[in-house]
This record gives C-alpha cells, structure tokens and sequence, in this order.
C-alpha cells in the first residue's frame, strides 16, 4: 500500500463500509457523510452550507432507489435542467430537513435510528483493523479453552417393528410387540421376519442409517429418542418394546456412535472462524468499554433497588 | 461479566426483526462441530452374513434425505453486489448443517433443521471475482477490468464501481475476460470449501456451480453438479455462458470432466419458466429441429429439472392445464429472467414441467428417445449464502431483501419483481442408501428423487404390474415396492399379459408440518390421435368427502389459517396415506408418465408471517395463504 497512514485508515474504513449490505446503506449514512468529508474535503458541507455535487446526487438517486444498477447514472444524464433542478431541491430539501431534525435532537427520540448507529458502530470497531490472523498455537489454544463446543452429535442405525397403539390398542400394542420379541429370541430372527415382515405400517421408515436425534425425535417422540441414544446398545440384538407417540417398537440397533471430541485437524477451520469472531467480539467490546469510561451513569434510586439482589438485601 | 458479554452478543439479534420464528435461532448454542473426513471413499457395500439386517449400503433400503440443489454466495458477482459480501461457500455450507453463522448485516442466524446435503452453485462467469478484488488478488493487478475496478473499490466509490461492473458484465467483451489462473484459483478456493464440510454419513457438501447462459434476457442457466471430489477435478475450471451459450457446448464441457476426471457429472435446468420458451423448444442452438443424437445427450446429461424454486413454481400452468384448478400455483408469467421481453401464452408449452415431459413423449416416438425424460428436484437459487425457504423463516433471495417491514412491498434487489412475489421454495428430497456424494448424486442420476415447495413430507411411489391392495398398507411396503416394481424416476415397459399398471403410494406428513390434503397422480400420455393429453387423478384424500357428481372433482379440503396470527391447525387432513392405485384409462399402446403431486392442507405463507410478526398491513393482492406440495419424479411407460 503506498498511501499514507491517515489515506490507508480511510481505505481500511472504507473497505469495512463495501462489506456492508445494502440495505445498510441509509443506516450509514451519517458515517459516511463524515468520511466523505474527510476523503474529499470539499470546504464546509455542514452545518449552513449544503454542498451538491454529481456525486451526492448519484448516491442520492441509488439510496431513494434502494438498488444499485446504472439506470441512476443514465437516469442523470437524461434529466432535462428542469429535472435536475428538482432533483437538486428534493435533495437540498432533504438534508436541510435532516440537519435541523438532528440539531433538534430528533434522532435521540428515534430508536430505529439510534439502534442502527449503534450498529454501525459496533460494525466498525469489529471491522477496522481487518481481519486478524492467528498462528497455529493460538488456535491450538483456543480449542483447548473451548474443547466442549468441538464435539461430533451422536447418530444411530436401526430398524424397527412397530405395533400401532391406534389398531391394537396400547395395551394391545406392547402385547404384540412382546409376543413377537419372545419369538424372535426363542426361533431366531430369520424365522420370524423372513417370510413377512410383523407389525403394522410405520408412517415413516423402517430402518433409519446415521441420523441424529432430533429427526429420530421428529418420528418416534423425544422420550423414545432419547432411550435409544441411551440404553446398551446390544448391537445386532432385538430389544424393547419401546413406547413411540404412536405404538410400541422393537428396535434392532444395527451402529450406534457416541458423541465424540473432534480433533484439532478435524475442525480447525470452525476453531478459526470461532477465533476470529471472538477476536473480533473482544474488539467491539475492548471499543466499547473505553467508549463507556467517557460516560458517567445515573442510575436512579429506583431502578439501583432493583438491580439489587433480593438475597444481597 | 460472562453475563453481560452474553448480552452484548445477543442484543442486535433480538432487536433487529430477523428472528421469525424458532427456524432461525440467534440465541442458540451453536450446534457441535462434525469431523471433516477429506476425500474420504463411500463404505463399500459389504456383504452381510445375515438375510435381513436392513444393511445401508443396500439399495433398496433407502433413507430419506433432504437438500438444495442451487444455492449462491458471495463468490456470485450478483449475490455481492446486492449485499452479500462476507458469506462465502464456507458459511453456506456450515448454515446447512445446523451451525450458527452471521450475515453481512450482522445478523446471527442459525437453521432449525439442517439439510443433509447441500450444492453451492455460484455462476460462473466471474466466480468470485469481488471477493478477490477486494483481497487485493495480485493475479488481478495487471486486468485492465480489474485495476478499474480496485481502483474505484479503494478510493470508496461503490456506485461508480458497480456500474462499471454491471456494464462490462452485460458486454462481455473478450478483452474483458479473466485473466489465467484465475478462475482456476478461484474453482480451486470453491472446492476446497465443499472438501472441508463434506462429511460421508452425515453432511453432503456436493461440488457444482450454475453455468448462467442468458439470451436476449432468456434464462438457459444449469446447474452442474459433480460426483466426485476435488482431487478428481484438479485442473478443471467452471464453464462459463461467456465460453457458450449453447447447451450443447455445455455438454461437450461436460464430457470433457468426466473424461479426465474419471468421475461423473450432471447439469440440471433452471426452473424453465423465465426462459420465454427456451428451456423445452424443439430446436436445437442452431435452430433445426431435434435429432436423435441431441434428444440422446440430453437425456444423459439432463436428468433432472428444477421444478420450483423462489422466482416461481414451475410445475404446472393455469393456461396449458385448465382443467387442474391446482395447477395456478405461486406463478411468474410475466416476462423472461432480465424483465426485457412480456410472457406470450405459445411460450408457456416450452417452460412447464408438465407440458415438457408431455412433449418429451412426442420427441419419444418420433426419435426413438425421449429427451425430457428427467426427473423434479427443487432449489431455493438464494442469493444469500442462507438455504431457508420454509413460510416461516424466509431469509429471501437477496441480502439486501432480508425480513423487514418494508421488504414485502420493494422491488427484489431494488429492480426487479415486487418481493412479496418470491415463494419461500423449494427443497430437494433424495431416496439414497446413504449419505454421501455419491449415494446422492446416484439417486439424481436414476432419478430416484422429488421436489417439495418447502415442507418435508415422506413420498413414496412405486410402479409395477402385481402389486396388492394390501401391499401398500404393509410395514415392508418399501422392500415390497423395489421387489415388485420400479421407484420413482423407474420404467415400465409393455407386459405380455397385458393388464393395467398399479401404483404404490404413500405420503406422510412433514414430521414438524401440517397434515395433507390429498395425493394425487398426475398422467401424460401421447394418444392414438397423435395428440398429447393430460389428467390429474385425486387418488387418496382426507375426511369422507365425495367428488362432484357433475364434475369429478374433489371438494376442497377447508382451511384452518388465522391469517391474523399466522398460525393454522391440523384438525383437517391427514397425517398420512397409503394407497395402490391402478390407472383406469390405460392403453397398452400408448406412451405415458405419471408422477405424484401431494398437497398439504392450507397453511399461512411467508407474508403472514412477516406481516404478523411486523404488526404491518400488506395490500389484498398481496396472497396470505398458501397450499404448499411436493411433487415426485415420473415413471413412464413405453409401449
């Protein structure tokens, strides 16, 4: 980079600002006003004098358009002097409006606006001093410091017989499902299932490979999910009868693998992005904090009453 | 201090009007991490000692997977320059598979659940080029293209830069072209990013990107997807609509891959219905009418079509199927993709999936092969990185279109249709053995797959000659299904006994979702007369309701959404249907398919809820309700 420090600070705050969303463009702004300022000081667009420059005008026609194509810049060629004179006055208009509802303090009355510079604020100090890059060490670290998020959910392989709570009854059910379990265990498994399968029609599936808890939870009830990934797992073994929101199942759990700590190799491209956003958060707050020592609190008789814990009392 | 850190974190998300519902979770832990296997071989099918341990690896013991086929990041010039500039093909893939990610306005959002697999399908022409523009790229420094354009980037001037960029785009110029290297580079970072979220078993990262041919604003885009992993695909680059504009050429590139990757590829059409009577015509490029060496290769190399996604379903239209007063669902009829040339009703025959697996039947018998012999999947074609298209956690298609007050009544990415037109659609769902790529990619090839307009209800559906009433109530009914007949996407060739065929169908519900209303069986058939019919049969439904007398049809189901609060109940329709249904009108004689339209019972679409959780007041055109549906893909019978 060959600019100055003071241009290179400006370029690094700018490129912060072209990582913006559009739709943060209106929020921005102010901001941007101010480092257009400090860009191209074109004397005194502030305060009494409201500079309008071709510029200003484009900026203005793609904001109002809230779209960023060249139909505002051939718009602006097109426009006859009456035209741009209006442009010109809607836009003169606009910021004398702005600055006097600001002088008003208006802003402070309007959350929307408050929150979104807030925003923008926050956008900055995470942002202005580019991305940070970690050594291995550090991310090494960092894993270490945060070993619990790095784990691998548990998933399950299974097949099931299910007997419908609706059709049999509940009791019915898990009688049936109990017969049928009795009579796998004493004539085996082949003679039991191979000339038809027992049981009654499962809405979903039969056999369930590698899937998480939650979809299981989706299918069969969170009660029998969680005894699934729970009991022994008897690999191989027909086992239950299980109480689903529907009927009762055996279960023949065929795998069964049990959360696990992921390596460091394994997921050092999450641990990364992780660091990365928790330096990033560290800057924001590091901003903020000094930002909060400028300020003095008051906090009121009331409100300190009840910040105060019950038991402290 | 841990308290209050937490709080810091947390408050921009719960102030700032993203979080609709429980589908986007700010304030969750982020789910943990799963190991990233590189390169790792699918398990080989090993053989089992015993009969009936349902062995994954068996390809009749299918699971039921669910992913998106078209998807954009900030590597796609118009996903960037409409806001998202810091969600790459790395966020896309971690928000599939349920981790929490952050967007470019700050928002932390997290999907409720994840997809199974997921194919990052960024253009190609200029991939990631704004990425590494704004990088500093030294391959850049000397494109005369790109110093302009970093020059305008590091002096601010986001508007003069982005109308350069949108000018040089739309002239493609060949001086303007990219230099060396860098699409190979950029490629590379792409597959890269599919390698490190690949996970055999549990996640599937699929390589792919849209090659985005446009003519005369007419979409011709295609979405190619590979089967194999990065190492087979050293040394390639994406094709691009600047390289040709011609499916053919695409073809050829196609063929290209696959002959020095020694792995497999597929390319599956955008949803035809902005392509004003492209995407099915009956010519070739060149403008002669199909021969039986084209209506081949595109056989092999399109057997999938995306049937719905945001910018319109493209199932079915009102004009073609008057009959089917289904068939006006979430329609864009107006113009082509650019917005330059209006929609003319003899346009319409060449956009719709019905009409073109109709007309594929002609091509059929004509040449002795039929080139729309494809299968339906759906993609979102979301240009925000974020995969979330249900009604009630609508990121939208653009990031400068997020949830807000305002969104539903501003032109999307500021020019085009107004945003309340967008569907919340669509999802891919996979019969496959297992979860991996190529598992997936295996059923996308046989076609053994279905699209659905956001919600995951199971569908099966099997075709055969012998099946038994009782088959499709039996809990086997899926091995009973392979055993005696063909899935989805399958063939039925002319028996000797003649006989009409049977099919098998059951349809569950979404297992978080809304009851069904009805299963229906769409046929096509290419008559005697020589002419292409129709018919939608209603072949299971809810409740004792009885078709008209008069007219055949089905009274409709009712409907339980309370616009208001956006919220429905399921005490219409049924949480599932089992039926076989045999086609009464059957000619042995007569080309046909038959697919499965299932629909849900009325639920509140995505502008309900945003106007719910806004408190705002959307005009009445603006549509409050819809009757979300999957279709599956065809089995066709040949004579």
């Amino acid at each position: 980079m060959t600019s100055s420090e003071k241009g290179g600070r400006i370029h690094r705050i700018l490129r912060g600002m072209q990582r913006e969303p559009l739709v943060h463009f209106l929020a921005v702004g102010l901001v941007l006003f101010l480092l257009y300022a400090l860009a191209n000081p074109v004397g005194a667009d502030a305060g009494e004098h409201i500079a309008v420059d071709r510029q200003r005008l484009l900026d203005f026609v793609q904001s109002r358009q809230a779209t960023v194509d060249d139909s505002a810049g051939k718009r602006l060629e097109k426009l006859t002097p009456a035209e741009v004179r209006a442009l010109v006055d809607e836009y003169v208009r606009e910021q004398a409006m702005y600055r006097e509802a600001e002088r008003l303090g208006l802003a402070d009355e309007d959350y929307l606006i408050r929150r979104r510079l807030a925003q923008s604020l926050d956008f900055l100090y995470r942002n202005m001093e580019g991305v940070p890059k970690p050594t291995e060490q550090q991310l090494r670290d960092y894993y270490a410091a945060h070993i619990g998020r790095y784990a691998a959910a548990p998933a399950i392989t299974f097949s099931h017989i299910y007997f419908s709570g609706d059709l049999h009854g509940w009791d019915g059910a898990e009688r049936l499902a109990r017969q049928t379990l009795r009579a796998i265990q004493t004539r085996g498994e082949d003679a039991v299932l191979a000339q038809r399968w027992p049981g009654d029609r499962f809405v979903y599936q039969l056999n369930y490979a590698e899937r998480d808890k939650s979809l299981i939870a989706s299918h069969f009830g969170v009660p029998m999910a969680d005894r699934l990934f729970s009991i022994a797992p008897h690999i191989g073994e027909w086992q239950g009868p299980f109480r689903s929101t529907s009927g009762w199942h055996l279960v023949r759990i065929e795998e069964r693998d049990s959360a696990g700590q992921m390596p460091f190799e394994a997921v050092v491209v999450q641990v990364q992005r992780d660091w990365v956003e928790a330096q990033k958060q560290a800057r924001a707050d590091a901003g903020y904090a000094r930002l909060r020592e400028r300020y003095d609190i008051g906090v009121s008789p009331e409100i300190r009453g009840m910040m105060t814990d019950k038991a402290a009392q | 201090m841990q308290q209050k850190r937490k709080w810091l974190l947390v408050a921009p998300v719960c102030l700032t009007p993203l979080l609709l519902t429980s589908q986007l979770q700010g304030t969750e832990p982020e789910k943990p991490a799963r190991a990233q296997v590189q390169e790792a071989p699918a398990p080989a099918p090993t053989p089992s000692p015993r009969i009936y341990p349902p062995h994954r690896a068996d390809q009749t013991r299918t699971n039921l997977y669910w992913g998106d086929t078209h998807l954009h990041t900030n590597y796609s010039p118009d996903a960037y320059i409409n806001g998202n500039t810091v969600m790459s093909p790395d966020e896309a893939y971690r928000f599939a598979r349920g981790e929490e990610v952050q967007t470019g306005s700050g928002l932390k959002v997290k999907l409720g659940r994840p997809l199974d697999f997921l194919a990052v399908t960024d253009h190609s022409e200029y991939m990631g080029i704004h990425v590494r523009l704004a990088e500093h790229d030294s391959a850049l420094a000397d494109w005369p293209v790109g110093k302009r354009w970093a020059e305008l980037l590091a002096q601010g001037n986001r508007v003069l830069y982005l109308l350069d960029m949108l000018k040089t785009l739309q002239d493609n110029r060949p001086e303007d072209a990219l230099p060396d290297g860098v699409r190979e580079s950029v490629w590379h970072d792409a597959m890269a990013s599919a390698e490190r979220y690949n996970d055999p078993g549990h996640f599937t990262a699929l390589i792919g990107y849209e090659w985005s041919a446009t003519i005369s604003g007419d979409n011709l885009h295609r979405n190619v997807i590979f089967r194999g992993n990065a190492a087979d695909l050293a040394g390639t680059r994406p094709f691009t609509g600047q390289d040709s504009r011609q499916p053919e050429d695409l073809w050829n590139a196609l063929q290209r891959y696959e002959n020095v990757s020694g792995t497999k590829v597929l390319a599956i059409p955008h949803n035809g219905n902005l392509s004003n009577g492209r995407m099915f015509a009956p010519t070739m490029s060149d403008g002669n009418p199909f021969t039986a060496d084209y209506a081949r290769r595109r056989a092999r190399w399109e057997p999938l079509v995306e049937a719905t996604q945001i910018k319109g379903d493209g199932e079915a239209h009102p004009y073609l199927s008057p009959e089917d007063e289904f068939a006006d669902f979430e329609t864009w009829d107006d113009s082509n993709l650019m917005g330059t040339v209006p929609k003319k009703p003899e346009m319409l025959q060449y956009e719709y999936v019905r009409s073109a697996l109709k007309l594929g039947l002609q091509h059929d018998s004509q040449l002795g092969v039929n080139p729309f012999k494809f299968g339906l999947v759906g993609g979102t074609d979301s240009h925000t990185s974020l995969s979330a298209i249900e009604e009630d956690n609508f990121v939208g298609k653009f990031s400068n279109g997020e949830p807000s007050p305002t969104r539903a009544m501003e032109h999307m990415a500021g020019m085009g249709p107004i945003n309340w037109g967008l569907v919340a659609s669509g999802i891919t769902a996979v019969w496959a053995p297992e979860n991996t790529r190529e598992a997936i990619f295996d059923a996308f090839e046989r076609r053994e797959v279905y699209a659905t307009t956001g919600p995951r209800m199971q569908v099966r559906f099997f075709g055969g000659w012998d099946f038994t009433s009782d088959d499709a109530v039996r809990p086997d009914y899926a091995q009973i299904g392979y055993a005696k007949g063909v899935p989805m996407g399958g063939d039925l060739l002319r028996q000797r006994q003649g006989g009409a065929p049977r099919f098998m169908v059951a349809a569950s519900k979404d297992p978080i979702g809304a009851n069904l209303d009805r299963v229906q069986v769409v046929k096509g058939w290419l008559g005697k007369d020589g002419q292409l019919h129709e018919r939608v049969y209603d072949v299971a439904w809810s409740g004792d309701r009885k078709p008209d007398a008069e007219t055949g049809k089905l009274p409709a189901v009712g409907n339980t959404v309370d616009v208001a609060n956006a919220t429905y109940r399921n005490t219409i329709g049924s949480a599932e249907f089992a039926t076989t249904w045999t086609d009464p009108d059957f000619d042995p004689d007569c080309r046909a398919f038959y697919y499965v339209r299932v629909l849900e019972i009325p639920t509140p679409r995505w502008t309900a809820y945003e106007a719910a959780y806004f408190h705002i007041t959307l005009p009445d055109e603006v549509p409050m309700v819809i009757q979300e549906r999957a279709y599956t893909s065809p089995i066709w019978y040949t004579p």
